[in-house]
């Protein structure tokens, strides 16, 4: 996987106004690939056929929520390794130790910083894949 | 009016019979000369008598020889009768010596001298005449003339002689009247004194005694709980002053038992209706008394309870439960401790329980404990937190939308905004961010305030902390046009502390600093070492914080004024957080003002030298050995300084693998454990640990982030955890916990084994783990090292080694105060001249198992008894 730039990112987020604002930040800005998904069944239904480098989650959706669709992903073995970044508004250090131990790389609290998320989002893919 | 009080009744008895006394003596003395004075007069009377006889003797000697003449002629006769003249004019003077006074006594005498004169003058005319004319004449004055006169003369003196007889009888009969008068007068006197004496006595029975006995009837009554007893008692005396004051007594008594029985009353009516439970515990740690509360709270029967152990109905182990009593008992003004009711039906009540000495009715030291039930304060804090978690989370979701809206349009994302657009655009953005921020404070208080905050506690250097702080605030500086500056020449050192908080009480500080400066200004950070801490000076050049706002500066939502927040864009919480924070590491935070600048500071405790520079310390330190398994190295520091500080040795290891093998290699009275390792679960380690140990369990302590929450994960089903200690390190309760581990591995007698094949050492140590610990050693250098570090009780010698002869370690052994007992355990033969200075020698061939087992029994036990009695010796 070394050297492999970030291009492909799935977004699950239920905010229609975050996802529009993220789209503005990650697909504008940053010039990522986004498949961006309303909930957690829609995001487990169109992975595979997406096969992102990375998944940026929201953690409080109703429905399925954000750990939930991780395991879910994590269960289909192209998505094994897949790194994942969680995004929430909860940001006690139990809830974020709680989302390391699901196995994210890292947890963004909201509200996130839209100019510098693509230049975070790279730095955090290119510390992994190193 | 005097009053006639019982001491001066007695001294009036006492002056009675001093005054009879006297008299008795005057009357006695009086007698005495009487007596004295009769006696003397008797003795003349009788010598009267006597000198009489001699005279009547003598004058019929003058007779009888003025008849020798008459008759015979012969002049030899007129010596003889001169001679009696002589002695009868004698006997006359005597006699006149001796008279009685008395009546006509001297008249006798004078009548009885004139006729001895007559009768002699007529006696000698007779002598005369016989010598002159002849027998005849001279017969014849004889019978005429001086035998008649000698007749009256004897005539006279047998009156004289009847006289004295008569004075005689008369004296002695006035003798006898006066003897028999002084008699009466002194048995009258005596009679007085004993009948006055007697009425006094019953006088003063009547006074004493039966009052004193009335008073004393009252005050056993009294004693006896009869408070109302009262004594009536008449007269003016001491007896009647006693009675006052004992009435007087059993009054105040008397009122203050009541109000000791309301007291009591009320507080029985306390202990009983209470809300909170209410319990006492004496010494021993039994239940004395439970109040209704406590027993509902427990589930349980009062009765059923007292008499039991208090611990057995708490969830908390005992020696949680042991940390708690002692330190509630420590400090009386202790914040009340969170406990764990376990009732008979399974289920369990949060307590907050404050505990006090107290002393019980009968002397005896007992510990009154009152718990109140948190359940419900529990449930509001969960719902409190279930709250501000929502809450943030319903506001950040929105604030994300705006602000990043707002910030990719001012990046001009969406293209090239107009001017006007974008200074409002800016306000927008610029509140939104305030807002965020705000809302962040508000947590963070929450957090600090509920104690829900995590401090991640390391050794930090307070340079190091201060540049980065100084680094992350220049760019807000710049915004101001201020400079942030570090004053030269500050202290180092380093703190014990949570880098991020302190962090952001630096950049609190420091962001207020830049924002009040005026343009231009610098804002100076600086360390000064101030005793056992480290003071952070923050110093601004604005116009100082007004004095009506001074006091109110930690409050908060606390700012000089609404405009003014709004101007500064600060949330009011900052300072608020930051004195929390401090607070929480154990420093204080103040400021000095002026219109010329203000100067924030803030303490931090040092970690002290002994801790950064351990070398002195741990060179003193002969403590019992404990292992820290601790793979952060400055926990591990910071614990190994703790341990040396409480008199341990300690040795660090930094994974599971290195604790296993120096668990193997050496001997340990307890072992510190954190539970995340980089190699091992600390988890597993334990059972790991427990299954591979040869001797006794070693006590371990567990010192991790997650202690609290995985206790439960061994169920109880690993022995010899000691305690779980949650990080942050509380030094106090480390050092008890390894005290109490350590305390019961030194009854243990430790061997030294010697030795360089490990298949023996294995068999040795699975022979005798059950007697003591066993600590091996493969070489001589190794044995010499262990040997001055480390006291053994017995020592189990091979001789031949590797590097040299295990003989070579026998002056170490028998050196010193006390020798130590050694086995030579070997496959030689030992030499003769070597036996004297060991204990016993086994060859190895030779010795079974239950051999060597049962002589090293015996020698330790011989051992322990050599020193209880050198102990004694030297004591």
């Amino acid at each position: 996987m070394s050297g492999r730039a970030l291009k492909r990112i799935l977004y699950v987020e239920d905010e229609i106004d975050i996802q529009t604002v993220m789209r503005m930040s990650l697909e504008k800005l940053g010039g990522f690939e986004l498949l961006v998904c309303s909930n957690g069944h829609d995001a487990v239904a169109q992975a595979p056929g997406f096969t992102p480098d990375m998944i940026l989650i929201d953690v409080m959706m109703p429905g399925m929520d954000g750990p939930a669709t991780v395991a879910a992903l994590r269960r289909m073995d192209m998505f094994a390794a897949t790194p994942v970044v969680f995004i929430t508004a909860k940001v006690q250090p139990q809830e974020v130790a709680r989302l390391r131990e699901l196995g994210a790389i890292d947890v963004i609290s909201k509200p996130f910083d839209a100019m510098a998320l693509p230049g975070y989002l790279q730095a955090l893919w290119n510390s992994h894949v190193n | 009016m005097p009053r006639f009080t019982i001491g001066r009744k007695l001294w009036l008895g006492y002056a009675f019979f001093i005054g009879m006394l006297l008299l008795i003596f005057a009357i006695a003395i009086a007698f005495n000369m009487l007596t004295r004075g009769a006696t003397s007069d008797r003795e003349r009377s009788e010598n009267f008598v006597r000198a009489i006889a001699s005279f009547r003797t003598n004058l019929l000697t003058t007779e009888d020889a003025q008849r020798g003449l008459v008759i015979t002629g012969d002049d030899s006769y007129l010596a003889t009768y001169r001679e009696a003249i002589e002695r009868v004019r004698d006997d006359l003077a005597e006699l006149e010596r001796l008279n009685s006074p008395a009546a006509q006594q001297p008249a006798r005498l004078a009548n009885v001298r004139d006729l001895l004169g007559l009768a002699l003058a007529q006696s000698t005319r007779a002598v005369e005449t016989r010598r002159n004319a002849g027998f005849e004449a001279a017969r014849d004055v004889v019978r005429d003339q001086a035998a008649p006169q000698m007749t009256r003369l004897h005539n006279a003196i047998d009156e004289l002689v009847t006289g004295e007889r008569l004075f005689r009888t008369i004296e002695e009969a006035r003798l006898a009247s006066q003897t028999q008068t002084a008699n009466r007068v002194l048995w009258g006197i005596i009679g007085c004194i004993v009948v006055i004496g007697a009425l006094g006595a019953f006088f003063l029975q009547r006074t004493l005694t039966r009052r004193l006995g009335k008073l004393s009837r009252a005050a056993e009554r009294f004693g006896q709980g009869e408070l109302d007893q009262r004594v009536a008692m008449r007269g003016n005396d001491e007896i009647s002053d006693l009675a006052t004051s004992f009435n007087a007594m059993a009054d105040t008594v008397q009122k203050q038992r009541r109000a000791l029985e309301q007291r009591e009353s009320q507080s029985r009516a306390i202990f009983n209706n209470a809300a909170d439970g209410i319990m006492t515990v004496d010494g021993a740690g039994m239940v004395q008394e439970v109040n209704p509360s406590a027993a509902f709270a427990f589930g349980r029967d009062a009765a059923g309870m007292t008499g039991r152990k208090a611990s057995g109905f708490f969830a908390e182990t005992e020696d949680h439960l042991y940390v708690i009593v002692r330190e509630q008992l420590a400090d009386p003004g202790h914040r009340p401790r969170e406990m764990t009711i376990r009732r008979p039906d399974g289920t369990t009540l949060p307590v907050e329980i404050t505990m006090q000495r107290a002393v019980h009715d009968d002397g005896r030291p007992i510990v009154i404990c009152i718990m109140r039930d948190v359940t419900e304060r529990k449930r509001i804090d969960q719902l409190k937190n279930e709250f501000v978690s929502t809450v943030s989370h319903e506001l950040r979701t929105p604030l994300t939308s705006i602000n990043g809206s707002l910030e990719l349009v001012l990046g001009n994302v969406t293209g090239e905004i107009p001017t006007e657009a974008r200074t409002m655009l800016t306000i927008a953005q610029n509140n939104a961010r305030r807002l965020v921020r705000l809302i962040n404070d508000i947590l963070d208080m929450e957090k600090i305030e509920s104690g829900h905050i995590a401090f991640d506690f390391r050794q930090l250097d307070v340079g190091e902390l201060a540049r980065q702080a100084a680094d992350a605030n220049r760019g807000y500086a710049e915004r101001y046009g201020v400079t942030v500056e570090l004053v030269a020449g500050s202290a180092t050192g380093k703190v014990y502390g949570d880098g991020d908080r302190l962090q952001q009480v630096l950049a609190n500080l420091l962001s207020n600093a830049i924002k009040y400066s005026p343009a231009g200004a610098a804002v100076e950070l600086a360390l000064i070492e101030a005793g056992e801490t480290i003071r952070f000076e923050v110093r601004d050049r604005g116009p100082g914080i007004p004095h009506e706002f001074q006091n109110r500066i930690f409050d908060k939502f606390a700012q000089a004024d609404a405009s003014d927040a709004r101007q500064k864009g600060g949330t009011g919480l900052g300072l608020s957080i930051a004195k929390s924070i401090v607070e929480r590491h154990g420093g204080t935070i103040g400021f000095t003002t002026s219109p010329a600048g203000t100067v924030f500071t803030f303490t931090l405790p040092a970690l002290s030298a002994a801790i950064t520079a351990p070398t002195a310390a741990e060179q003193l330190s002969t403590g019992p050995r404990v292992l820290i398994c601790e793979d952060d190295a400055d926990v591990a520091t910071l614990l190994r300084m703790m341990l040396l500080q409480g008199g341990y040795e300690a040795d660090v290891a930094r994974t599971a693998s290195q604790a296993k093998s120096m668990l193997e290699r050496y001997s340990y009275a307890a072992m510190t454990l954190d539970l995340a390792l980089p190699d091992q679960d600390g988890i597993s380690l334990i059972r790991e640990i427990r299954t591979r140990e040869t001797g006794p369990p070693i006590p371990i302590v567990v010192v991790s982030i997650t202690a609290t929450e995985r206790a439960d994960e061994l169920n109880g089903d690993v022995v010899g955890i000691v305690d779980w200690i949650q990080k942050p390190i509380d030094q106090p309760r480390l050092i008890e916990s390894i005290r109490r581990a350590t305390l019961g591995a030194e009854r243990q007698p430790r061997i030294l084994h010697v030795e360089d094949d490990l298949d023996i050492l294995r068999v040795t140590s699975v022979v005798l783990r059950d007697i003591a610990d066993m600590v091996s050693a493969t070489s001589v250098t190794e044995a010499k090292a262990l040997l001055l570090a480390n006291r053994y009780d017995l020592v189990l010698l091979d001789i031949t080694l590797r590097d040299g002869s295990g003989l070579e370690l026998l002056p170490l052994l028998n050196g010193g105060t006390e020798s130590t007992p050694v086995i030579i355990f070997s496959a030689d033969e030992m030499p003769r001249d070597i036996s004297r200075a060991v204990t016993a020698a086994l060859v190895k061939s030779h010795t079974s198992n239950e051999l060597l087992a049962r002589t090293i029994e015996t020698l330790i036990q011989r051992g322990s008894r050599i020193r209880t009695v050198q102990q004694e010796l030297s004591a």
